[in-house]
């Protein structure tokens, strides 16, 4: 995890009618970042849900992976800790001759937070 | 261009990049509403309009703009 | 280096995020339709790993500058600097991770803006060298 207690999996299971994996996640109102983002409003950065996007897809693929490229990523409403801490991570891989072809999305019952789609790519270095 | 071109043209740009059928795009139709746009995929629509026909658009002129008709206005008489 | 009209503390006067999610140091200026940013990686920023600056960093990185372009517009104008929030990425390319210790240079233009969206391009260079482009969307929170 890049950013450490940032958030926790309590659980993770296969959506049977799309063939995504659902992890299920909780998100950490204590972690540092929250001291400014923002000083009078905690609100979980965008890029730290991409960033929760992408170690779920590490998982499905059992490797570490980097974002090449991203043809659509959309953040219709914000995630706050203490307003929306429990969400459902969804996430579908394809393996290509590229690296990995990946459609993510970040909800819960009533609402879709983020969605992304892209192109990971084994980590470099 | 005359505007009947004009109009063919929009309808054709915005069908395609909305993803919706051209005979559903009429001139008291809502734009909004029969693209399926929010704020964000609004912003974009302008950007499309300025890029296709050359024109400048202000976004605070749009307010006003709730109908295609009242586009295919606003377009031709920027254009003209 | 190029002198900036911004940078260390006073980046704060441009943008609401504080430590340790700032991710612009230096605001170099702005045109009507285009500003210059930059940051210098440092190694305690949180989002560096095996010494390299890792994508969410640098796509905050990227929101930041457009963040701060607006800040400085509002500035100028005698405004408020307002939180905004990404509300969407477009065709984002990365083509490497910057290092630990170099200085990424932003340049932002705006494209659009449409009620509280703002759209702009960016690239990001490191010597010259483009490390990432991409469209992006603010929600300007006023």
């Amino acid at each position: 995890m890049l950013l450490k207690d940032y958030y926790t999996i309590t659980s993770q299971s296969t959506d049977s009618e799309s063939g995504a994996t659902l992890f299920r996640i909780r998100l950490n109102g204590g972690h540092e970042i929250y001291k400014g983002h923002f000083p009078e409003k905690a609100v979980s950065p965008g890029v730290c849900n991409l960033q929760i996007m992408k170690e779920c897809a590490e998982r499905i693929v059992g490797k570490e992976l980097t974002i090449k490229t991203m043809a659509q990523c959309k953040m219709p409403a914000m995630i706050t800790p203490d307003g929306t801490p429990e969400l459902t991570v969804s996430v579908k891989t394809e393996e290509t001759a590229d690296g990995w072809q990946t459609v993510a999305s970040i909800f819960n019952e009533s609402t879709t937070y983020i969605t992304f789609k892209g192109l990971l790519i084994p980590e470099q270095q | 261009m005359e505007k009947q071109e004009l109009i063919a043209k929009i309808n054709q740009v915005l069908a395609d990049e909305f993803e919706v059928e051209q005979s559903v795009i009429t001139p008291d139709a809502d734009i909004k509403s029969t693209l399926n746009l929010d704020s964000l995929s609004l912003v974009d629509m302008v950007a499309l309009i300025e890029e296709e026909f050359g024109v400048k658009i202000k976004g605070t002129e749009l307010a006003s703009v709730k109908t295609f008709g009242l586009l295919y206005d606003f377009v031709f008489e920027r254009m003209a | 280096m190029k002198t900036a009209l911004f940078q260390g503390d006073d980046i704060a006067k441009l943008i609401p995020q504080r430590p340790p999610i700032v991710m612009v140091s230096h605001f170099f200026g702005a045109t009507e339709t285009d500003a210059e940013t930059g940051l210098k990686i440092l190694a305690d920023n949180i989002f560096c790993k095996n010494n390299h600056l890792t994508e969410p960093g640098l796509i905050e990185h990227i929101a930041q500058s457009a963040a701060a372009f607006a800040g400085y517009n509002a500035l100028q104008s005698g405004e408020k600097v307002v939180l905004g929030f990404i509300g969407e990425i477009k065709k984002l390319t990365i083509n490497s991770l910057p290092a630990v210790g170099t200085l990424i240079e932003t340049r932002i233009a705006i494209v659009q803006e449409v009620m509280n969206v703002l759209l702009m391009s960016a690239r990001s260079t490191v010597d010259g060298q483009t490390v990432a482009e991409c469209s992006i969307k603010l929600f300007m929170d006023r």
